[in-house]
């Protein structure tokens, strides 16, 4: 049962690794961006940029806050970039590492 | 396997699918064992690779990853990685594919009902409910299946399913706080394991297929995540005649088990919803400022309010119990016309956690679309209307309207509406019917009659009547505030403890209502606990009991041998003070053994008695005496002339006095003396005491009798009392007839004889004996004396009344004076004589 099991599993490896595995990967990536830029906010400090802060509605008070939103979609802009490329990249990771790993554990082996 | 039974939800049927063959058991086990391993043998393998890599790297001190050899070239350790790289993404692979298989049970609406099992139709989509059962569910079913194959029978049975249920930690729980330990009953269960039929091939009964399927639809209606071992232990107790005696025998009848696994239930819930909380609390914004600090937000609305959404995502409400139908009506009124909602009910019933159960609901967004998406703000009136004048309240409260409108995602709560005066409910009134926005509040009985119904407000609340919650829903309740309880008091419940405290503080505790009085009860009688027996002991129904006595003065607990004896005897005893008048002890000696096994009707008075009589028979010391054998003392006896109250305007006095006499002393025996002497009007009062063992007072609090023993005396119609016919014609013209019905009894005391009237001067001049022994003097009197005193005393029109006065002038007044005169010391006898009293010296020392 389980020699037969683990023939199984490495047999069907690359089917599972591009198939129902990228789905869930890429599922997964997904949620995770979803979830970081709802901890960043991004979208309501975009919504809001030219919303004042703190419900002063002077001049100065209006320009504060449109500088300081600027500062802090840029901050937490690049924040959520930062996390969208690490995502990217694992993701290439993923999509690459399969074929290379195999292509290498031959070559080595021969 | 062909399923049998289904338990449909919505378009789908739930079946139970998994074959129960020796073949198939078998080999699902050896596939879970080798998927075990596997995953063990994968991890292993990749972390060995690189291990062994890494210790190379360290012993020769050559970092090999970095140079293009390595890569490039063919070599065992470019090799050896590249291995652990593919069981790295193996072990991926088998632990992805493990956890994408799992399912959950679908969530459930709130106002679908529980599904039974119904038979399977095959051309019905079907899903199997095997994967949605917890890893103990499965042990369960396992350890079922091998049980029956190890007694060779040839269906697996519920009691197959029962008995491999008992060995799990939540079952245990349950027969651990219900006391029922495996020793007691586990012969009977082999019994009837012993009596199953014999085969080789084993199947699934039908009565097993409908407990896991129904222990299925149970986890569904719970809302829980997974069918857990308690399900299937409940289910197959349903469904065993024989089990269920045997749990009656050991005291625990069906209702008390399902109590119990709801207990179980609850706090598996509870954990099951701390974890979803403490998830979703990480992305919920907490305190006054938004996200967006566009913060115009609501700074004066957050002054005066608490966010029950935000407490709910923190996990900080206490969880609601058995309210759906309330919450139903709520939300139905709501969805239809969009309108407020007044949640009308007694102190302490709930209606605040109703309100922090429709935020949970809103937390969780299981809420009709109205309401979706929107924060729950509970306004504290107090807060907003105290401090300031009139007007700069109203400035308040118009502001706070004006954020909520444009906060625009912001459902209003409102706790004791009516303590909103006539200065602000228009104002709240006229903003509710213009902006289209509703709000929840919530009032007692009271506020709501007096208040709301006749101001504008009572125009756009709709009343929602939240009432005491029956005893079931109370233990629920109870049960799910214990743990807290426990933990703080480093005590253990038993099930019957919690029923008791329900049971008893419904009971006898009428100031306050469930379940509030039984969480505060539980938390006194887990003190009384701790201080008595230190920590870590366990709270039983008697130590409930217990306390209940000492806080009522009623003897609540279980009937102890000693007073079992006193309940028996209790004719002998209550003859010691009252002599003769058999009929009459019997009577209310019958009364009171009913009372104290609980026979008697809980919704009226204890006892009521009409004492029938000449004067001076013995009625109020018979009553006198019921006071000190039932409520514990004389003192416990409130007593009425009523002829004080011969006039008609003279009742509302009487109301007032009786009310709030009984209001005090709850547990007492109330004495109507001369009970016919009373205006017709106030006898007619006593009806209602009688019947439903209540009266209301003039400020309209209704005070309950019915810990109360009520006796009234009269002497219509004695002088009769010879002639039957007579004596009832003449108690008829003093007495409506439905009033003397509602009595208990209407006993008549009969004129003393002779012999009975020597037995009580025997006693009085016993009395004065002992007085007289604790100062060293002894008294005797000769029998010819007595009778002489008696015979002197005794007068038929007052009875033996008269006779203590006598005894007072003739022996006290002798024996004073021979006092003071120094005449009598220390040891000296008095003797009485029938002139006067004479002294016997006693020796020298």
């Amino acid at each position: 049962m389980f020699f037969q099991l683990f023939f199984l599993r490495v047999v069907s490896l690359p089917v599972w690794w591009y198939g129902k595995g990228l789905r869930l990967v890429a599922q997964w990536f997904f949620e995770i961006v979803k979830d970081v830029s709802k901890t960043f906010a991004l979208g309501v400090w975009v919504k809001n940029l030219f919303v004042p802060m703190y419900g002063d509605t002077s001049f100065v008070g209006r320009a504060i806050s449109f500088g300081i939103r600027l500062v802090m979609i840029f901050a937490r802009g690049i924040g959520v970039a930062i996390l969208v490329l690490a995502l990217f990249v694992l993701f290439v990771v993923y999509l690459f590492i399969l074929p290379l790993a195999i292509v290498g554990f031959f070559y080595h082996l021969l | 396997m062909i399923p049998r039974f289904s338990i449909k939800i919505g378009k789908k049927q739930y079946v139970w699918s998994q074959e129960l063959t020796t073949e198939a058991v078998e080999k699902r086990l050896a596939q879970e064992r080798a998927e075990k391993l596997l995953g063990v043998v994968f991890l292993l393998c990749a972390g060995l690779g690189i291990i062994i890599l890494l210790i190379l790297a360290a012993l020769t001190n050559d970092f090999f990853f970095f140079e293009s050899s390595f890569w490039f070239e063919p070599n065992l350790k470019a090799f050896l990685f590249l291995l652990s790289v593919i069981f790295c993404l193996l072990s991926f692979y088998h632990i992805a594919q493990k956890q994408s298989q799992k399912e959950k049970i679908p969530r459930r609406l709130i106002r679908e009902t529980i599904p039974s099992p119904v038979p399977f139709e095959l051309d019905v989509e079907q899903t199997n409910i095997t994967p949605l059962f917890s890893q103990p569910a499965q042990a369960v079913v396992d350890a079922a299946f091998s049980l029956t194959q190890q007694f060779g029978h040839t269906d697996l049975e519920p009691i197959h399913l029962f008995v491999s249920s008992l060995s799990d930690e939540n079952v245990s729980a349950v027969l651990g706080r219900l006391q029922i330990s495996f020793e007691k009953i586990k012969d009977p269960l082999s019994r009837r394991l012993a009596s199953r039929q014999l085969g080789t091939v084993i199947s699934l009964s039908e009565e097993s297929e409908q407990t896991l399927i129904s222990a299925f639809a149970n986890s569904y209606q719970q809302s829980r995540n997974s069918v857990g071992a308690v399900e299937i232990f409940f289910e197959a107790f349903k469904r065993d005649q024989f089990i269920q005696e045997l749990f009656f025998d050991q005291g625990v009848s069906n209702e008390q088990l399902e109590n119990m696994v709801e207990w179980v239930r609850i706090h598996e819930k509870m954990r099951e919803r701390y974890e979803e909380y403490r998830r979703s609390a990480s992305f919920k914004p907490i305190g006054a400022m938004n996200r967006a600090m566009t913060a115009i937000a609501t700074p004066t609305l957050d002054v005066f309010s608490e966010d029950l959404t935000t407490a709910a995502v923190q996990g900080r409400l206490p969880i609601l119990v058995d309210r759906e139908k309330e919450l139903e009506e709520i939300f139905r009124i709501i969805e239809g016309g969009r309108e407020s909602v007044v949640l009308v009910g007694p102190d302490g019933v709930g209606k605040e956690t109703i309100l922090d159960g429709i935020a949970q609901l809103m937390a969780e967004e299981r809420v009709p679309v109205v309401l979706q998406d929107k924060r729950l703000v509970r306004i504290s009136i107090p807060q907003l209307i105290s401090g300031t004048q009139p007007a700069e309240a109203q400035e308040r409260l118009m502001q706070v309207l004006y954020e909520a409108i444009r906060s625009g995602n912001i459902l209003l709560s409102f706790v004791d509406l009516d303590q909103l005066t006539e200065d602000f409910a228009p104002i709240l009134v006229d903003f509710l019917s213009r902006s289209g926005t509703f709000a929840i509040a919530t009032s007692t009985l009271e506020g709501y009659t007096s208040v709301i119904e006749r101001s504008v407000l009572g125009r756009v609340f709709q009343k929602v009547l939240v009432s005491e919650p029956e005893s079931r829903e109370a233990i629920h309740v109870l049960e799910s505030k214990i743990l807290g309880i426990e933990a703080q008091q480093n005590v253990t419940f038993t099930y019957m403890a919690i029923e008791k405290i329900v049971q008893l503080s419904d009971r006898f505790m009428h100031e306050s209502y469930l379940p509030f009085k039984a969480i505060e009860l539980a938390k006194e009688a887990a003190l009384m606990v701790v201080k008595a027996k230190g920590a870590d002991a366990i709270v039983t129904d008697e130590d409930v009991a217990k306390l209940i006595a000492e806080k009522t003065g009623i003897p609540t607990t279980k009937v102890e041998e000693k007073e079992k004896d006193i309940l028996l005897h209790l004719e002998e005893r209550m003859h010691d003070r009252v002599v003769g008048q058999e009929e009459a002890v019997i009577a209310v000696a019958s009364a009171l053994r009913r009372a104290r096994t609980q026979l008697s009707s809980q919704k009226r008075p204890i006892a009521t008695f009409l004492f029938l009589g000449p004067t001076g028979v013995g009625k109020t010391e018979l009553a006198k005496t019921v006071a000190e054998s039932y409520f514990g003392s004389e003192e416990n006896m409130i007593r009425f002339d009523m002829s004080e109250y011969q006039q008609k305007e003279s009742s509302m006095r009487l109301i007032d006095l009786l009310t709030e006499s009984v209001r005090q002393k709850p547990f007492a025996l109330i004495l109507l003396d001369e009970f016919e002497k009373a205006h017709p009007d106030i006898l007619n009062l006593f009806l209602q005491v009688f019947d439903d063992g209540r009266l209301t007072d003039t400020s309209s609090r209704t005070i309950d009798f019915t810990n109360t023993i009520i006796i009234s005396t009269s002497n219509a119609g004695t002088q009769f009392i010879q002639d039957i016919t007579k004596f009832e014609e003449e108690l008829k013209n003093s007495y409506r007839p439905e009033l003397l019905n509602r009595f208990d009894g209407v006993i008549v005391f009969h004129p003393l004889t002779q012999e009975q009237i020597v037995e009580i001067t025997r006693r009085l001049i016993e009395k004065v004996s002992q007085r007289l022994e604790a100062k060293g003097i002894h008294l005797r009197a000769e029998d010819e004396v007595i009778t002489n005193l008696a015979q002197k005393g005794y007068d038929p029109e007052f009875g033996a009344r008269p006779l203590r006065r006598l005894v007072q002038e003739e022996v006290d007044n002798a024996i004073a004076n021979a006092l003071l005169e120094e005449e009598v010391k220390r040891r000296d006898t008095i003797v009485l004589e029938t002139d006067g009293i004479r002294i016997e010296k006693a020796a020298e020392l």
